[in-house]
């Protein structure tokens, strides 16, 4: 039951760091052990298969449905944000697979108990509903037409067909003769939205914004010293409004909390917060988050269970559970086993199930060989990020086992490989808060510790320096997955998603940062069907050395080279900056430019030089030194002065007052760079303080970016997007060279806020050489 | 290897409708009885965690449907089977003659790997009913045909009386278990040291 075969060398030496260590999660299997043996794990569920199969077969046309017109559509309230509609109703969506021809999606809405009781039925009750969850972000075009669907015929379960309702309580089935795809047709909040599939931005926005939405210039690097400067500053002197609160554990309101013990802090807890031995680390970090599975003596017949917003299940093609979020896998295995019987049942007369809905419960399947994997949510989150996390969660499995576990079971279907895992509940459980947490999951895209230029040419040079046969990758990582530099050849270079399950495979293991260890890890985007071996090392508290290797006995030519990597380090002082720059955080809306600053800046610029090796503050004292001036200025007045001067504050030509946050009521941001596969996101300051706040606002992010990409197959990738809800204002846009997302003051203007866009994203530009791993990484292995 | 190992077996019910599969599940996991007879829809799943020797074993009850129009469950239910149970009626010859083709049907989906010695065990539930006076099926007759089939292992049942279930499921998850022990061997067999540079350097990427 050792997870995945080690290599020789790697018998655990406690009694230094000089032997290699090899990470053997087996120790915490224990854990995971059932309470008492007789308690008899028990639940009845009932399947009525019969209902789905009667009804499918005998669906001839095309159901209509009850659904609104569109011009109720476009009056609908304005505070849905996509929430999907509850109720007692319940899709079953199925989708011919695309090879059986005809191209027909079969979409059975069954009502359903939901998840409430301990009996999951798809027979009996009132009849099923058109799944009409009012996606409030989904991109309509002005003026509330809905788009057509791509694809031809485009009945979508609307008016055109007949109507058949099949006895036995079902309801109703919904064929589609253009597909299976569901066409939400809720008219999202309020019109003041633009969106477009195409075109120059200036062609569809409005008059007075269409001038502010084009491509920011491109500043050149050099240009503006000071803001560099005073960015860091700024940075150090707000310490993060999270830490202030530190070791406050905020309840999670009511339909936002999963489960989570509030803590505030940074968005993604990553390295150093997964400690629990390093409390003063954990402190300092105001993490609450605990490594390790929760809630393992739950089962499905536990009202708590029940209760869970959002559920992960790995199961076999036999039934047999192999990971389950909550609650423990083999009290589990009824319900394991009616997950199998639905997806089967469907599999078997040659078709795909891919989501059923449930009242407020989405459950999203799928098939990867003998791998099933199922997702509940209530949270309403889209489907399709629904499935972006299955396939993570698929990931991380073969990250641990490799994809021969399809082999293993073409031989042995009894399979079961739930015992293989023991130990990994703690990477698993990392990876369920990182789907909440991480923007990495959205964007697809890794994100870097914002350093001075130059610092990270350093290190990328200590890593390339080293000359190993077979090596891969190589990696330094700052805590919460921030990367200080990545080497790769230049023909493979790491897959955003590769690099996200290794550090968070990296991140969860405690083992890691008492010890150098060499394991077997398979890179799923890289080679599924291989183990990389991965020698992990913590060359100082805050930065660990990742290098890969494919040779099998390479554990002591990586040691050798994690010492000149450690030396090179030193001397070129990169631990300074890289604890000075965890220490200063990523950018924060209050330091965006105000319009007058970024005036002034302009001419500002040459006058001044930057400091340190780069242009951000490389040096603690210089920060702590305008830090003070700045907390002088802050307290002096409100509405502090903003001339010439990044920081906080707000002048009055932004137009709005109200609230905190950045100029014109912007709270947060994330900007994806395209060329690099990276992204950067502000940090958390007030009013988004609090966990729950945070976590809407995630939330809120991933339902813009689906709905930008056209979720729902209803209409193409967008362009930009302007909404606004009862809670933000939300800001898309999408260019060749980057994706840049906002959240704002639910009272903000929308000129105001487009201009500030286009000011971050100047300024973002101006720095990239500090923010993003930009330069040419040359690997000359 | 952490204190103890634990292992899920799947086990398969199987047997014409109305001989009392599902009663004898309630029974084992539940400890209740009900002379009502409710047909079942599909499938019931129920676990019930055992102690095997050293070993602590869940068991993961498929209850199928005995009616015919729900047999075309097939392969989906029956993979990965760890062990089957054959249920019949005493006082019902059909139910008997029936066990034949319900245990072909399963060899048959379920294609396991060593069929000749696929785990199945035997019940002839309900010998409580009049106090056997009903009784069409011998325990001689269910015996010799349970041993001609490999020597399958064969109880009498009273799912009513909790006659011998338990002493049944124990033998169930024991054969089970012996079975899967001699074939669960994972092959780590996975280690490419030609990883040097796999297939991709563009294309799939996302």
């Amino acid at each position: 039951m050792a997870p995945p075969p080690l290599p020789n060398e790697s018998k655990r030496e406690n009694g230094g760091s000089s032997g290699p260590n090899t990470v053997h999660p087996t120790a915490a299997a224990a854990q995971a052990a059932a309470g008492a043996a007789s308690s008899a794990a028990m639940a009845g569920v009932m399947l009525a298969l019969k209902a789905l199969k009667t009804t499918a077969e005998s669906n001839g046309g095309v159901e209509q449905r009850p659904r609104r017109r569109q011009g109720e559509l476009q009056n609908r309230g304005k505070n849905a944000v996509g929430e999907p509609e509850g109720g007692p109703a319940a899709g079953v969506k199925r989708h011919r697979k695309k090879r059986n021809g005809a191209g027909q999606g079969v979409r059975l809405d069954v009502p359903m108990g939901g998840l409430e009781g301990p009996m999951v039925s798809l027979q009996g009750g009132p009849p099923g509903r058109f799944q009409s969850s009012s996606k409030a972000l989904a991109g309509l075009p002005k003026g509330g037409s809905l788009e057509k669907p791509k694809r031809g015929g485009g009945a979508q379960g609307s008016d055109s067909g007949a109507s058949r309702r099949e006895g036995l309580g079902l309801g109703s089935i919904d064929r589609g003769e253009g597909g299976a795809q569901r066409f939400d047709t809720q008219r999202p909040e309020r019109t003041d939205e633009e969106s477009g599939q195409a075109g120059s931005p200036a062609e569809r926005a409005a008059a007075p914004s269409s001038a502010i939405l084009q491509a920011p210039p491109v500043a050149a690097k050099a240009s503006s010293p000071e803001i560099h400067k005073e960015l860091g500053d700024a940075n150090v002197q707000s310490q993060r409004g999270g830490q202030d609160a530190d070791g406050v554990q905020i309840e999670d309101p009511p339909g936002v909390g999963e489960g989570y013990l509030g803590s505030s802090g940074s968005a993604v807890e990553g390295l150093s917060e997964r400690s629990t031995s390093d409390s003063s680390l954990a402190e300092a970090r105001g993490g609450c988050w605990t490594p390790g599975k929760k809630h393992t003596d739950e089962d499905d017949s536990s009202e708590s269970w029940r209760k869970r917003k959002r559920h992960f299940f790995i199961l076999s093609n036999a039934g047999k559970p192999i990971y389950s979020r909550y609650g423990d896998e083999h009290k589990l295995a009824g319900f394991s086993a009616t997950l199998q019987a639905i997806m089967s049942y469907v599999e078997n007369s040659k078709d795909t199930i891919h989501s059923i809905r449930a009242g407020a419960h989405k459950i999203v399947f799928m098939a990867r060989g003998p791998i099933y994997l199922v997702a509940i949510s209530a949270t309403g989150e889209p489907e399709s990020s629904l499935l972006r996390k299955l396939d993570l969660l698929y990931g991380q499995l073969i990250s641990i086992l490799t994809d021969s576990i399809e082999r293993t079971f073409r031989r042995n279907q009894k399979f079961d490989v739930h015992s293989l895992l023991g130990g990994t509940e703690p990477v698993f459980a990392s990876l369920m808060h990182v789907f909440s947490w991480d923007y990495a999951v959205l964007l697809r895209a890794f994100t870097c510790l914002p350093l001075p230029y130059a610092a990270r040419q350093a290190a990328g040079v200590a890593l390339q320096e080293i000359a190993s046969p077979g090596l891969v990758f190589g990696l330094l990582l700052a805590p919460a997955g921030k990367i200080i530099s990545l080497v790769a050849p230049r023909r493979t270079p790491p897959h955003p998603d590769d690099v996200l399950l290794l550090c968070n495979f990296v991140g969860a293991s405690e083992s890691f940062r008492t010890s150098e260890s060499f394991v077997p890890l398979c890179l799923y985007r890289y080679n599924p069907s291989a183990f990389l071996y991965a020698y992990v090392g913590y060359l100082e508290p805050e930065v660990c050395l990742v290098l890969l290797t494919s040779q099998q006995d390479g554990f002591f030519h990586l040691k050798e080279c994690r010492a000149h990597i450690e030396q090179s380090l030193r001397i070129t002082g990169v631990f300074r900056e890289v604890a000075a720059a965890v220490t200063r955080g990523g950018l924060r809306v209050e330091e965006v430019p105000s319009a007058s600053a970024a005036a002034q800046r302009r001419l500002a610029a040459g006058t001044e030089t930057g400091e340190g090796i780069g242009s951000l503050p490389s040096s603690r004292s210089s920060i702590t030194a305008s830090n003070h001036t700045l907390r002088q200025k802050q307290t002096a007045s409100g509405d502090a002065s903003t001339s010439g001067r990044w920081g906080p504050g707000r002048s009055r030509d932004e137009g709005l007052s109200a609230g905190l946050g950045g100029p014109a009521g912007i709270w947060h941001f994330l900007y994806r760079h395209t060329a690099v596969d990276q992204y950067l996101a502000s940090e958390y300051s007030p009013p988004l303080e609090t966990r729950a706040a945070q976590k809407r606002v995630f939330q809120t992010y991933q339902r813009l970016l689906a709905s930008m990409q056209g979720d729902g197959a209803k209409s193409g990738p967008h362009r930009m997007q302007y909404r606004r809800d009862s809670e933000f204002v939300m800001l898309a846009w999408s260019t060749s060279d980057f994706d840049f997302y906002a959240v704002f003051d639910p009272l903000a203007d929308k000129d105001a806020a487009i201009a500030v866009c286009n000011r971050v994203c100047t300024s973002i530009r101006q720095i990239e050489g500090d923010l993003f791993q930009t330069g040419p990484v040359p690997l000359a292995w | 290897m952490s204190g103890r190992k634990r292992t899920l077996l799947k086990v398969i019910i199987l047997g014409d409708s109305g001989v009392g599969k599902t009663s004898l599940m309630n029974q084992y996991v539940n400890k209740k009885f009900s002379n009502q007879y409710k047909a079942t829809i599909g499938a019931d799943f129920l676990t019930k965690e055992v102690q095997v020797d050293d070993r602590l074993v869940t068991m993961q009850l498929w209850d199928t449907a005995g009616q015919e129009r729900f047999q075309s469950l097939g392969v989906a239910f029956y993979r990965g089977a760890d062990c089957c149970v054959l249920v019949y009626d005493v006082n019902v010859n059909k139910t008997f003659d029936n066990l034949d083709n319900w245990r072909e049907e399963f060899l048959i989906q379920a294609s396991p790997s060593d069929p000749e010695n696929f785990p199945f065990v035997v019940l002839g539930n309900k010998v409580d009913v009049d106090g056997g006076n009903s009784r069409v099926v011998s325990e001689k007759k269910a015996k010799a045909w349970s041993a001609s089939k490999g020597n399958i292992p064969y109880f009498e049942t009273s799912a009513k009386e909790d006659y011998n279930v338990d002493a049944a499921f124990q033998i169930i998850a024991k054969n089970a278990l012996k079975n899967e022990t001699e074939e669960e061997i994972y092959l780590p067999d996975t280690i490419d040291v030609n990883a040097q540079r796999p297939q991709k350097s563009s294309g799939c990427e996302c």
